[in-house]
Order: structure tokens, then C-alpha cells, then sequence
């Protein structure tokens, strides 16, 4: 018998018995080890629930069956992958699978071209979590039936990007000063530092669990509400009469950059091109320096005292607004403001800062404690904690009752919904400590602001 | 300075993407840093970008970014698959455009033509994964049919044939007839369909009286006949068991045996026992020590051993012996049914029950060592709640031996001779 009386089989193997080798072949490891010994066991596989059985289960298998053959006592584990990462299937509005066959599947390539890569990869990331299914929002044309290249989701992301360029805009409008830092901005940029440290705490915490999506949002929450609707209000420069704009003081402005500059760095992996174009748009740098290969942040410790107090501020700034808006004054008339006389309000105010942050984001003329209640005054409720703000109008005593009488409406029902929620046996019985504790808080906070309610409903007579 | 007034996507994506391709910051190689390691799910090579990768890629270039400004050795391996299966129904189609049968050209000359064909459109989804940002090491694109790749599986199959674990046996599989190959289970879609049931006579052997009738939607297929069943307890057949009946038309003498495997609720509560064609009907015959009689080409036709309408389709056979069975009085009645249908995912051909000879792995030890990785927690999933999915896939009394030829030419051949 010679080598050609033998026939060599006709068939192929399954292309799976090929790719459940893939994480050991990449590296040419059945060849040799070097590589192998390198990045074997990977980190991660991120796929589809679909192909677990196929695909997931048969690499754990081959792993299993010759990494240590191969790698011996180089071995720092014999698994293809730490951890893996399942993906939902992608889905349309009817929960249908999204397909070509169906044709309900948006164009990919189409939707970059119309909100850009950092846009479709934040509709994408916001869509669901690991395991569960991605609802994709592309709308269905009612006429033609067929799928559009269109995403509300996506937009968003498209419109966070222009957020962004815009905050960029405005920072680089201003002219810089010698001057001394204000106590208001060197409050503002304590804040803004320890409020995004905060936020970076969250991120370390959501991405060892893959929680990306709230990663992602916690991320564009701090950048959008806190930073561009806060922060740059709080020390953007006074305009003057000719409409040009005051100078920043240098150290703020610094700190501005270097805060805009690490939130680029923490945002940069969910949108990798509008983060590196503001990196370099933000300061001159050095070849290499790029947004791409920077530090990633990392969360550093934070005054939550300060931060607490700053937030207490800004939920009366936005009263203060609200009160304005109600009685159709104009942002621009500066008003006066009493306190109550109260220890708590004692200590908030005592925070270098703080009170000219309020005069300034409430355009007050003067701010001061009061132990009654001031003539020709609307009171307001922050927290728990009574104001006044000086009006020069006479009060319509029925609108005023009206008000008061609707927000103790809310709070009643407030108040009763916790109740409810506290005699329940099942929820008191099963949830953590932490959870009825904040619980119990929220009913006092109800009681207390009910009680405030009714005592200026009292004097309104 | 001037900022333009609106960020522009279009004019920076590109141009930054160049310059990280420039910098070579995506690339890769062993040093004292810890490494962070992704390897891609391979797309198929004809594939293009759809929202399952777009979501997919994102996620692991979020991951990939982060590693690497971590400072850690951050490597994302590339690449794609062959996808046997899907790449040669493609070439296929391109030839018969050209005029060419796959049939007709030598297995070199149409890997030549798959090798072209991959090499001017495969990878299309590589460049389109650049565009959503994925920040891979290109220099280490991959491909599952290049030849280390294509070495470590005739390495691997040689070392398991060699471990004892693989082994070659005739089994049922699922068979394509138009694409001509084994199918596996995943790749077989099923679907509610009208179809209908035949009630046919089988005259008793020396009595053209008696008789008993069964039901069967294949009435193509009674040539193929070796045996019908009954159930061991059913009254009004029990003076028949052990008797012989005649297959209709060709007149061949079959026993009727007892088997509890028989619904009695179905049909008239006799089966016809059709081994080569149904896998119940395989097991059945095997515990009775009946024969197989196959009377299918690989096609789908009707062969020789069918002894009538040799060379019929499957489907005209179907119609047309409905005529034969109702001219010769056999046919007692048809009626219309509901019943799910398998059809091939590729050329959505109704799939045929085919005895065939394959390659198998032995999953036993596989499955269990595979569950253990997950259950101790080596290997971490996320979601959690993956592992009942997972589970019910692998534990002892649902994973069956992995069969891993294929009856294709794209992909990597089965390092067996035969004399």
C-alpha cells in the first residue's frame, strides 16, 4: 500500500471547532509561548447570550483542556477569560430582534454620519445594561414602513457633545486678570472638585461591576447639570454695560481647565473624539499628550460637609428663582434676603463663600438673618429652613394661599405615601437598616415642612 | 483662536483616529506593565457592521480605553471568522452568477475563488469598526483560516484523536439537501406549518381482507419501511403483533411489532417504523434489530432502493404516490394538519433526517469541567443570573457530543485518511 491508495476525508471541520480556540490561537500559542504566556488568561469577553453555548462554553472548554499543557508553570490561571460580559440582543420599539430580514434595523454607518461616533456610542450605552435587552429607539417611517437612521438617544449624545463645545467656547471667550481669586469662585471650584470626585467614587464602583450605562450617565449628569449649568453660572465674569465681559481671576480660570480636563479624561473611553478634541482645545500641549493615553482620574477624597452645604444653597437659589419667576420679577432686580435666625442656617452661611454665591446666582442685594418675619416678604422653604425674600409688590394674599395651600397638599400625600411605605411589615421587615433609616428621614423632613406650611398659612389668616 | 460655533463629528472622528493610528497607541507588545486583554468576537469575514456589533465593539472599547489609561498594557485583538458555512453559500452564489457549478470545479480551484473573494470584501467590517472608534491593535488582525489558526485546529483534532476523545460514527443528523451538508441543530429553524396526515392500509400477508393503518405525513417514504408499530397494550391490535403486512405498492413484507414508544392517541395508534429517515424510528428499529433502508439521495430524490419513482424529488414523490396509494385502494383517508417543520437557516431547504458518517467530540468531561469554571467562580459572569442558561445547556442530561464535520470545502479540512 502506497500513500496514494489513502483518501483524505472529504469534510471540514465546524467553524466553532476552529474559534473556541481563538483565545489561545491569536497569540500563535499552540506554536509557541511567549506571547501566550503574556496575555493568557484574558481579561474579558464581551457577547451575545446567544452564542453562549456555541461559542463561550467551548473556549472555557479548550482553555481548559490545553492552556496549562502549553503554558506549565507559567500558568496564571487556566480559564480563557476572567469574567464575561453579556450583552442583550438589540432590539426595536415592539421588542422585535433587530435584522435585516425584518428591516427594522436602523443603518450603523448611516447613524455615525448623522450623530457622529461619540453620539451613537452614547444612544448605544444608554440603551441597557449587561444581560438585558437593548431597546434601540430608530423610529419606523409610518408611510414607507422601513426603518429611519434615527435616534432620540443617539441626539442626546449629539447634543451632549455640542453642551460641551459650547462650555468650551465660553471658558475660552474669557479674558484673565491678576487679580485675587473671590471667595465665591474658590468656593465653587472646592465644589465642583469634590462634587466630580464624587461622581468618579461612583464610576470606580460601576465599572468593576460593568454597570457602564450608569457609568456613562452619572458622568454626563455631573458634566451637564453640575458643571455647565452650575458652575461655569456661578464664576462666569460679570458683564458690562458695552456687553464685553469682565476678566476671570487666573486661579480660577486654571482650575476651570484642570477640572474640564480630567472630566475629558474620565469621559474619554464612552466618547473618545469630542473628549480628545477638547483635550487639546483646552490647553497648548507637548507631542504625546493626548486625551487617548492620559491618567485615567481616580477619585480622591471629598468634604462632604461642604458639599452638602453648597447643594443646600442651590436648592435655595433655585427657590429663590422659582419665587421670582411666580411673582414675575425679573432675574436682573436685585432683592433682598433675610434667614431665618436658625443654628443651622448659622452654620451653613458660616462657609467662606457661600453667601456670595447665593447673592450672586440669586441676585440679592443683601442677605442677612432675621429672627421674625420682615415686612413686605414672601416666605420660601429651603430644606427645612424658612426665608424671606423682600418683595416690592404687594402680596396677593389669595394667590399666596393657593400656593401654600397646593405644596401642603403635595407634602400631605408625601408624607402619607412614606407612612404607607413604613407600616408595610414585608418592606420594613426585608430592607436594609440604611434604606428605612433614609425612610424615617424623608417623614420628618415631610412633618417638619407641613408644619412650616401651615404656620404661613396661619398668617396669611 | 476661534472655535467654530457648532463641534463638528465628521471633520475631528477622522482626523483623530489618524492620529492615534499614527502614534501607534493601539499597538501592543509584551512588557512589565499588567496587561488588560480583549480578545474581539470574530465577525463573520462577509459581514457588515449591524447594531449587535455597534453595541458589542462599544463596550469593549469603553473597557479597552479605560485599561489603557490605567496605565496598563492594554491589547485588543482583532480579526474574523471564516464563517464556513455563511462564506461558502456566498462563493456559491458568486460562481453560479459566473456561470461556474461548485460541483463542477476541483476543491483547490473554488478555495482559490473563496481566498479572492475573501480578500477583496472580507475585513469590510474591520475598517467600519475604525469609524465607531475601537481603539484594536490592527497589527494583530487575525483570521480564523490563516494558517496558524488553521494549524491549531489539526493540532488540536490530532491531539484529541489521540486522547481517545474524538470518534467517527453514523448518526441521524440534519441534513441540507440543497447545500448538501449536515446541519447542526441550532442551524435548523423550526416553524408551524400545514401539512397532512395520510391514513394508509397495509394488507395482512396471505389475507388482502385484513389489514391495519397507520398515519404518517412522508407517505414517500413507506418504501423505506422495515417494521410497524403498535403499542404492547393496545386491545384491538394485539392479535396482529408478530404478524407480517405488505408495504403498499411494492408489495415487500414487513412484521408489525409492539413497542411502547407508539402514541396511542396518534393517528389510528399504529406507527410505520422508517429508520433511515426519522430518528425515533432509528431507535426503535435499533431495539427490534431491524434494518435501515435508505431510499434518499443526497439530494433529496428518490434512489434506487425506493424501487418506484426513482429519481423523484422528495416532494413531487409525495404528490405523486398519493395518486399510486389511492388507485390501489391503500389510501383511507387524508386530513389536514398542523406540525412544526424544520427548514435550514441557510438555503431554508426543509430539512431531511439523514444517516450520515460524522465526526464527534466527546463532550462528557468537557461539559463538566466547563460547568466547574463558572460554578467556582474562575471564570465571572455578568449578569449572574447567565448561569441557569448555562447550566441547563451543560449539565450531564442535555449536552450531547459535539459533532464537528461539516460537508463543506471552506474551512479546515479533517485530518483523516481512509484506505
Amino acid at each position: 500500500m502506497t500513500i496514494n491508495d489513502l483518501q483524505q476525508d472529504e469534510d471540514v471541520v465546524d467553524t466553532w471547532f476552529s474559534s473556541w480556540l481563538w483565545p489561545i490561537a491569536v497569540f500563535d500559542g499552540f506554536e509557541r509561548q511567549d506571547e501566550l504566556k503574556y496575555y493568557y488568561p484574558t481579561n474579558v469577553l464581551v457577547t451575545g447570550w446567544d452564542i453562549m453555548f456555541f461559542w463561550v462554553a467551548r473556549m472555557i472548554m479548550s482553555g481548559y483542556e490545553w492552556s496549562e499543557e502549553l503554558l506549565g508553570k507559567d500558568l496564571k490561571g487556566r480559564m480563557p477569560f476572567h469574567d464575561v460580559y453579556f450583552t442583550g440582543m438589540v432590539r426595536d420599539s415592539k421588542r422585535r430582534k433587530m435584522s435585516k430580514q425584518l428591516g427594522n434595523s436602523p443603518d450603523a454607518l448611516e447613524l455615525i454620519e448623522n450623530y457622529g461616533a461619540d453620539g451613537v456610542r452614547f444612544g448605544m450605552l444608554l440603551s441597557g445594561s449587561a444581560g438585558n435587552d437593548i431597546i434601540f429607539d430608530a423610529p419606523i417611517d409610518p408611510v414607507t414602513k422601513t426603518v429611519l437612521n434615527e435616534s432620540k438617544l443617539c441626539e442626546q449624545g449629539r447634543n451632549f457633545c455640542n453642551k460641551m463645545w459650547n462650555a468650551l467656547r465660553l471658558i475660552k471667550g474669557w479674558e484673565r486678570s491678576d487679580a485675587e481669586q473671590p471667595e465665591v469662585n474658590a468656593l465653587a471650584v472646592a465644589w465642583m472638585k469634590d462634587k466630580f470626585d464624587q461622581t468618579l467614587a461612583e464610576v470606580e464602583a460601576n465599572f468593576t461591576t460593568y454597570r457602564l450605562g450608569d457609568v456613562l450617565m452619572g458622568l454626563y449628569q455631573t458634566i451637564w447639570d453640575d458643571f455647565c449649568s452650575w458652575y461655569l453660572e456661578i464664576i462666569k465674569p460679570a458683564f458690562n454695560e458695552d456687553g464685553t465681559s469682565e476678566p476671570i481671576d487666573h486661579q480660577t480660570y486654571e482650575a476651570t481647565i484642570n477640572i474640564f480636563e480630567k472630566m475629558m479624561a474620565a469621559l474619554h473611553p464612552f466618547m473618545p473624539f469630542v473628549t480628545e478634541e477638547i483635550w487639546h482645545q483646552l490647553r497648548e500641549r507637548k507631542a504625546g499628550n493626548d486625551c487617548v493615553v492620559a491618567a485615567y482620574p481616580t477619585a480622591g477624597r471629598v468634604d462632604k460637609d461642604m458639599i452638602q452645604k453648597v447643594d443646600k444653597a442651590k436648592d435655595l437659589i433655585t427657590k429663590i428663582r422659582e419665587s421670582r419667576s411666580s411673582k414675575g420679577i425679573s432675574p436682573k432686580e436685585s432683592l433682598r434676603l433675610f434667614a431665618q435666625n436658625l443654628p443651622s442656617t448659622q452654620a451653613m452661611f458660616e462657609l467662606n463663600g457661600l453667601a456670595g454665591l447665593v447673592q450672586k446666582m440669586g441676585n440679592l442685594s443683601e442677605l442677612s438673618f432675621t429672627d421674625d418675619e420682615p415686612a413686605g416678604t414672601v416666605s420660601l422653604l429651603s430644606g427645612t429652613e424658612k426665608y424671606f425674600l423682600e418683595m416690592n409688590i404687594t402680596i396677593d394674599v389669595a394667590a399666596e394661599r393657593e400656593r401654600i395651600t397646593k405644596e401642603l397638599e403635595y407634602y400631605q400625600g408625601f408624607v402619607a405615601s412614606v407612612e404607607k411605605k413604613l407600616s408595610n411589615e414585608k418592606f420594613v421587615g426585608g430592607a436594609p437598616a440604611a434604606v428605612i433609616d433614609a425612610e424615617r428621614k424623608k417623614l420628618a423632613d415631610g412633618l417638619e415642612k407641613m408644619r412650616i406650611l401651615e404656620e404661613g398659612l396661619v398668617k396669611l389668616g | 483662536m476661534s472655535l467654530s460655533t457648532r463641534y463638528s463629528p465628521k471633520e475631528t472622528e477622522e482626523r483623530w483616529y489618524a492620529h492615534w493610528e499614527a502614534k501607534n497607541y493601539f499597538h501592543s507588545v509584551p512588557d512589565e506593565r499588567e496587561p488588560f486583554t480583549i480578545v474581539i468576537p470574530p465577525p463573520n469575514v462577509t459581514g457588515v457592521l449591524h447594531m449587535g456589533h455597534m453595541l458589542n465593539n462599544t463596550i469593549q472599547d469603553v473597557l479597552i480605553r479605560r485599561a489603557r489609561m490605567q496605565g496598563k498594557n492594554a491589547c485588543w485583538v482583532p480579526g474574523t471568522d471564516h464563517a464556513s458555512i455563511a462564506t461558502e453559500a456566498k462563493v456559491v452564489q458568486l460562481l453560479r452568477k459566473q456561470g461556474i457549478k461548485k460541483g463542477d470545479i476541483p476543491r483547490d480551484e473554488f478555495l482559490k475563488h473563496a481566498f479572492d473573494w475573501k480578500e477583496k470584501y472580507g475585513g469590510i467590517i474591520l475598517d467600519q469598526l475604525k469609524k465607531l472608534g475601537a481603539s484594536c491593535d490592527w497589527q494583530r488582525t487575525r483570521f480564523t483560516m490563516e494558517d496558524s489558526l488553521s494549524k491549531a485546529v489539526i493540532h488540536v483534532f490530532v491531539d484529541l484523536h489521540k486522547k481517545g476523545k474524538l470518534y467517527r460514527g453514523l448518526r441521524m443528523t440534519n441534513w441540507d439537501p440543497e447545500a448538501k451538508t449536515v446541519l447542526s441543530n441550532e442551524e435548523v429553524i423550526h416553524r408551524e406549518e400545514n401539512s397532512q396526515l395520510f391514513h394508509i392500509k397495509y394488507n395482512l400477508v396471505g389475507d388482502p381482507t385484513d389489514g391495519i393503518v397507520i398515519a404518517t405525513q412522508r407517505p414517500e417514504t413507506i418504501m423505506a419501511d422495515v417494521a410497524i408499530a403498535v403499542h404492547p397494550e393496545e386491545e384491538k391490535y394485539k392479535h396482529l403483533v408478530g404478524k407480517m403486512v405488505l408495504i403498499p405498492l411494492i408489495n415487500k413484507p414487513i412484521p408489525i411489532i409492539a413497542d411502547s414508544y407508539v402514541d396511542r392517541e396518534f393517528g389510528s395508534g399504529a406507527l410505520k417504523i422508517t429508520p433511515a429517515h426519522d430518528q425515533n424510528d432509528l431507535q426503535v428499529g435499533e431495539r427490534h434489530g431491524l434494518p435501515v433502508v435508505d431510499i434518499l439521495t443526497e439530494d433529496g430524490k428518490l434512489n434506487a432502493e425506493a424501487q418506484i419513482l426513482v429519481g423523484e424529488d422528495r416532494f413531487v414523490a409525495r404528490k405523486k404516490i398519493r395518486k399510486l396509494l389511492e388507485d390501489a385502494g391503500n389510501l383511507v383517508k387524508v386530513e389536514d394538519y398542523r406540525t412544526s417543520i424544520g427548514h435550514s437557516e441557510r438555503t431554508d431547504a426543509v430539512v431531511e433526517p439523514r444517516l450520515t458518517n460524522q465526526w464527534f467530540l466527546k463532550m462528557g468531561g468537557f461539559a463538566a469541567t466547563a460547568l466547574e469554571a463558572v460554578k467556582s467562580g474562575e471564570v465571572k459572569f455578568y449578569p449572574e443570573s447567565m448561569w441557569n442558561m448555562y447550566y441547563q445547556w451543560l449539565q450531564e442530561d442535555n449536552v450531547r457530543d459535539w459533532c464537528i464535520s461539516r460537508q463543506l470545502w471552506w474551512g479546515q479540512r479533517i485530518p483523516a485518511w481512509y484506505i
